[in-house]
C-alpha cells in the first residue's frame, strides 16, 4: 500500500526506505534494481535521507516501496495529494509499467479526470455507498458529475 | 592533572554503560526507564550470586548472565512495558517507577542493606605504569568495553535489518506495520539488547566497588546526565556525554570529596541551560 | 432550534456541602476530645495530602509529570526552620512565608525545567531535587548531613502546639481543595483542562500555553512547600534526606494513580487508602513497600483512571464536579 501522505521514514534514507518493503518476504519481479529503472532519480539520491527529497519524488519513494513487496494488488492512496501538475503526471505515467506484468492497481484519486485516464474501471463513493460504477472510458463527466452533486 | 584526566575518562566509560541502554530504549520507543540504575544494581547483585552459586569466575559469570538479560529485557517489555507505551509518559513512568521501588526492597530482603561487591581477583588492583600515571586494568578494559558497545550499537541502527526496524517503528509505528513489522516484537528486542548492556554495566560496577541494593537512583541520574549531556539519538553522544560525567565528577571530587557528584549534577544544568539539546544532538530528517 | 442550558452539578455533588459539614464539624473540634497522637497523624496525613494534591495539580492539570517535586517541600521545611531558627519568627507563622519563598525559588528553577520534556523533564526534576539536597547537605550551620531541629517551638507547651498546627493543617486541606476545585471551574481552570487535552489547540484559541504551565509549576511548587513547612513543624527534626527523599513524591504517585489522576477525588480517595494501609501493614517493611509498587503498576496497567476514575466512569460519581454537561431546557 501507498498510504496517504506518503508516511516515509526520516530516519531512514531512500534505499533504507525501499529495503522496508521487502520485509513481507514475497518474492516477484520487483527488486531494488528495477525500481531503480523505473523511477531513475531514486538511484540517484539513493543514500540520502528520504524526507530531503522533494515532494514528487518523495512519493517515488513510496510507491517504491509498496512495489518492493511484490504484491498482488498495489493500493495507491492520493497519491497525487500535495504535489504540482507537472510532477503528477511524471508519476502517473509510470503507472502503465506497473500493470503491466498483472499486478493490479487500486487508486484513491480526487482528480477525476486523471482518475479516468489512468484506469479501466471507475467507482465512485459517497458516505461509503457505491454511487456509479463502470468502464472508464465508457463514463462521462455528466454521468460523474451527477453521481456526485446530483446535478 | 593528566591522571585526573585520564581517571574521569575511564570512569565515564562505565557511565557510558548505564546511560546505552536508557538511550536505545528511549531512542527506539520514547520510554523513559526509570528503574534503569536499580536494574543495573539488580544485574550486579545476579552475577554475585550466580558465581557464589557456579563457582565460575567473575569474567565467565558476565557472560552467562548476558544472554539471560536478554530473555529477561525481552519479556519485561512484551509483557508490561508495551502496555504503557503511547502519547501519554505517566503509565510508562510510574510502572518504571515501581518497578525501581520493588527491585529495591526485594533485593533488600534478600541481600540485607550490606554492600557486597564480585570478586574478580587480581585484576581488580592490576594497574600498570605509562610514564608516571598508574592506570588500573579494569577501568581500562571497562573504558575499552564501553567504547566497543557504542560500536557495536551504532553498527547495528545503521547497517543492520534489525536497526533499520528500530529506525523505522521509531519513527512511524503505524507505518512500520503497514510494512509488515510487528512494533511490538521490535520493542521486545530492543529492551532485550538494553538489557544486556544493564547486567554488563552491572557486573562491572560491582567489581569495580562494592553495591548495595539502594545505589539504584544514583546510578539512574548519572545515565540520564550523560544521555542529555551528551544530546538525544545518537549513541557517540551518549558516550562522549558520559565521558564528559565521568571528567567533570572526578575533578569535583579532587577539589573536595563531598562536591563531586555535585559538580556533575552541576555541570549537567549548564549544559541544559546553554545547549538542551545537548552536545551531539542528532536532529530527524 | 432548542434551548440548551450549561449544567455542572449531579446528584451526588448536591451532597457535597452537607458532607462537607459532617466531616468538619468533628474535625475542627478534634483537639478538644481526641488524643494528641491522632492530632499528630492527622497532620501528618494532611502533609501527604497536600503533597499529593500539589503533584496531582502539576501531572493531571498540567500535564507535567515531576519525580523532582520533594525539591519544593524540603526547601519550605528548610525555610521555615531559617526563619524560626535564626531569624525569630514564629514557625507557625513562618509557614505562609515559607511557601510564598518556595514559589519565589520555583521561577528561575522552572527555566531549567522547562528546558525537558516528558519523561526527561521527570528525571531532571529529580537531577534538581538532588542538587537541593548535595547544597542543603553541605551547609553546616543547619547541620549539614544530618540535620538540626527545631527550637524555636520549645517555649510553647506541647498541647498548645500540637492543636495549632493541626488546624493550620486542616485550613491548609480546606483552602487547598476549595482553591483547586473553584479554580478549575474558573475560565482560566477551563483553560488548563485545554492545554492537557491539546495544546496546539488550545494556543489556537488565545490561550497562552507557558504563561498557564508556568503558573501550575509555580503554585504546585508553592503548595508543596506549604506542606513541607507544616510538615517539619509537627516534626521538629529536619535532615537533608528526610526533607529531599524522593519518596515523597513516590507516595503522591501511589495516592495519585491508585486514587485517580486528574480529579480533585483521586489524591483524597488516594490519601485514605494509603493512611489504612500504612496504618496496618507498614509494619512489614520492605514486603509493604512491594506491595504498594506492585498495585501502582496493576492499577496503572488495568486501571487507567484510577479507582476513583473506575467508579466515575461506572456510576457517574463525581463530588467535584469540574466538566460541563449540556442538558437541553424543555
Amino acid at each position: 500500500m501507498v498510504p496517504e501522505g506518503r508516511r516515509l521514514f526520516p530516519s531512514l534514507t531512500v534505499e533504507e526506505n525501499l529495503l522496508m518493503g521487502t520485509l513481507s518476504g514475497r518474492q516477484g519481479a520487483w527488486n531494488l534494481a528495477r525500481v531503480f529503472k523505473l523511477f531513475p532519480i531514486l538511484q540517484e539520491k539513493r543514500y540520502m535521507p528520504s524526507t530531503s527529497l522533494s515532494g514528487g519524488q518523495q512519493q517515488m519513494v513510496a510507491i517504491g516501496r509498496a512495489l518492493m513487496s511484490n504484491p498482488r494488488l498495489l493500493l495507491c492512496d492520493e497519491i497525487s495529494l500535495g504535489l504540482a501538475p507537472v510532477v503528477i503526471r511524471e508519476i502517473y505515467a509510470a503507472l502503465p509499467s506497473i500493470v503491466e506484468e498483472g499486478m493490479s492497481l487500486l487508486i484513491v484519486e480526487q482528480d477525476v479526470q486523471l482518475a479516468m485516464q489512468v484506469s479501466s474501471r471507475v467507482v465512485c463513493l459517497q458516505e461509503g455507498l457505491v454511487s456509479l460504477e463502470g468502464k472508464s472510458g465508457e463514463l462521462t463527466r455528466d454521468q460523474i458529475s451527477k453521481a456526485y452533486f446530483g446535478i | 592533572m593528566t591522571e585526573i584526566i585520564l581517571q574521569g575518562l575511564l570512569l565515564g566509560g562505565l557511565y557510558a554503560l548505564f546511560a546505552l541502554g536508557q538511550s536505545l530504549m528511549f531512542g527506539v520507543m520514547r520510554l523513559t526507564n526509570t528503574a534503569q540504575g536499580d536494574f543495573i544494581i539488580l544485574g550486579g547483585f545476579f552475577a554475585i550470586s550466580m558465581v557464589a552459586a557456579t563457582g565460575l569466575s567473575a569474567g565467565w559469570g558476565l557472560l552467562v548472565i548476558i544472554p539471560i538479560a536478554y530473555l529477561a529485557g525481552y519479556a519485561l517489555q512484551r509483557f508490561v512495558l508495551n502496555g504503557t507505551l503511547g502519547r501519554d509518559p505517566l503509565p510508562s513512568l510510574v510502572v518504571t517507577f515501581g518497578l525501581s521501588i520493588i527491585i529495591q526492597n526485594l533485593l533488600l530482603e534478600i541481600y540485607s542493606a550490606d554492600p557486597r561487591s564480585l570478586e574478580v581477583g587480581n585484576i581488580a588492583l592490576a594497574s600498570f605504569s605509562l610514564s608516571d600515571i598508574t592506570i588500573g586494568v579494569l577501568p581500562l578494559l571497562t573504558f575499552g568495553i564501553a567504547v566497543f558497545a557504542t560500536i557495536c550499537l551504532q553498527a547495528l541502527f545503521s547497517y543492520t535489518s534489525l536497526g533499520r526496524s528500530f529506525r523505522a517503528v521509531s519513527d512511524d509505528r503505524e507505518a512500520a506495520q503497514l510494512m509488515g513489522l510487528k512494533p511490538a516484537i521490535v520493542y521486545a528486542q530492543a529492551t532485550g539488547i538494553a538489557f544486556m548492556l544493564i547486567a554488563l554495566a552491572g557486573g562491572l560496577q560491582a567489581m569495580r566497588t562494592t553495591i548495595a541494593p539502594s545505589d539504584g537512583p544514583m546510578l539512574l541520574l548519572f545515565a540520564f546526565e550523560a544521555v542529555i549531556i551528551g544530546g538525544m539519538g545518537s549513541f557517540w553522544g551518549t558516550l562522549v556525554g558520559a565521558l564528559l560525567l565521568g571528567l567533570t565528577q572526578q575533578i569535583g571530587f579532587r577539589l573536595d570529596p563531598g562536591w563531586g557528584i555535585w559538580f556533575g549534577h552541576l555541570m549537567f544544568l549548564v549544559v541544559l541551560v546553554i545547549r538542551p539539546q545537548g552536545l551531539f544532538p542528532k536532529t530527524r530528517g | 432550534m432548542q434551548a440548551y442550558e450549561v449544567i455542572r452539578s449531579n446528584r451526588f455533588s448536591k451532597a457535597l456541602p452537607w458532607l462537607t459539614l459532617l466531616i468538619l464539624i468533628p474535625a475542627i473540634s478534634l483537639p478538644v476530645w481526641g488524643e494528641s497522637s491522632w492530632m499528630r497523624e492527622v497532620v501528618e496525613i494532611a502533609c501527604y495530602f497536600l503533597f499529593a494534591m500539589m503533584w496531582n495539580l502539576l501531572a493531571g492539570y498540567g500535564g507535567m509529570v515531576s519525580i523532582g517535586q520533594q525539591a519544593f517541600f524540603g526547601f519550605g521545611g528548610y525555610v521555615m526552620l531559617i526563619l524560626g531558627n535564626e531569624a525569630g519568627v514564629n514557625p507557625f507563622v513562618a509557614i505562609p512565608i515559607a511557601a510564598v519563598m518556595t514559589t519565589l525559588i520555583a521561577w528561575p528553577v522552572s527555566v531549567l525545567a522547562f528546558r525537558l520534556q516528558g519523561g526527561y523533564f521527570a528525571i531532571g526534576s529529580w537531577v534538581i531535587a538532588e542538587v537541593f539536597r548535595l547544597s542543603f547537605a553541605n551547609l553546616h550551620w543547619v547541620g549539614g548531613g544530618s540535620g538540626t531541629s527545631l527550637t524555636a517551638l520549645r517555649d510553647i507547651d506541647k498541647v498548645t502546639r500540637e492543636s495549632i498546627t493541626y488546624w493550620i493543617a486542616l485550613a491548609c486541606v480546606v483552602i487547598a481543595i476549595a482553591g483547586i476545585y473553584l479554580f478549575l471551574r474558573s475560565k482560566r481552570g477551563l483553560a488548563l483542562l485545554a492545554i492537557r487535552d491539546n495544546e496546539v489547540a488550545a494556543a489556537s484559541q488565545g490561550i497562552d500555553v507557558q504563561r498557564m504551565k508556568l503558573a501550575v509549576y509555580l503554585i504546585a511548587a508553592g503548595g508543596a512547600g506549604l506542606a513541607g513547612a507544616l510538615y517539619f513543624v509537627s516534626n521538629l527534626r529536619i535532615s537533608p534526606d528526610a526533607a529531599f527523599s524522593v519518596n515523597w513524591t513516590a507516595f503522591a504517585i501511589f495516592m495519585v494513580v491508585i486514587g485517580g489522576l486528574g480529579r480533585i477525588e483521586g489524591p483524597i480517595v488516594g490519601a485514605l487508602l494509603f493512611w489504612f494501609l500504612n496504618k496496618f501493614f507498614s509494619d512489614y517493611g520492605s514486603w509493604y513497600l512491594i506491595g504498594l509498587g506492585l498495585l501502582a503498576i496493576v492499577v496503572t496497567l488495568f486501571f487507567r483512571d484510577g479507582l476513583w476514575g473506575a467508579l466515575h466512569r461506572r456510576y457517574g460519581l463525581s463530588l467535584f464536579p469540574t466538566h460541563r454537561f449540556l442538558k437541553q431546557r424543555n
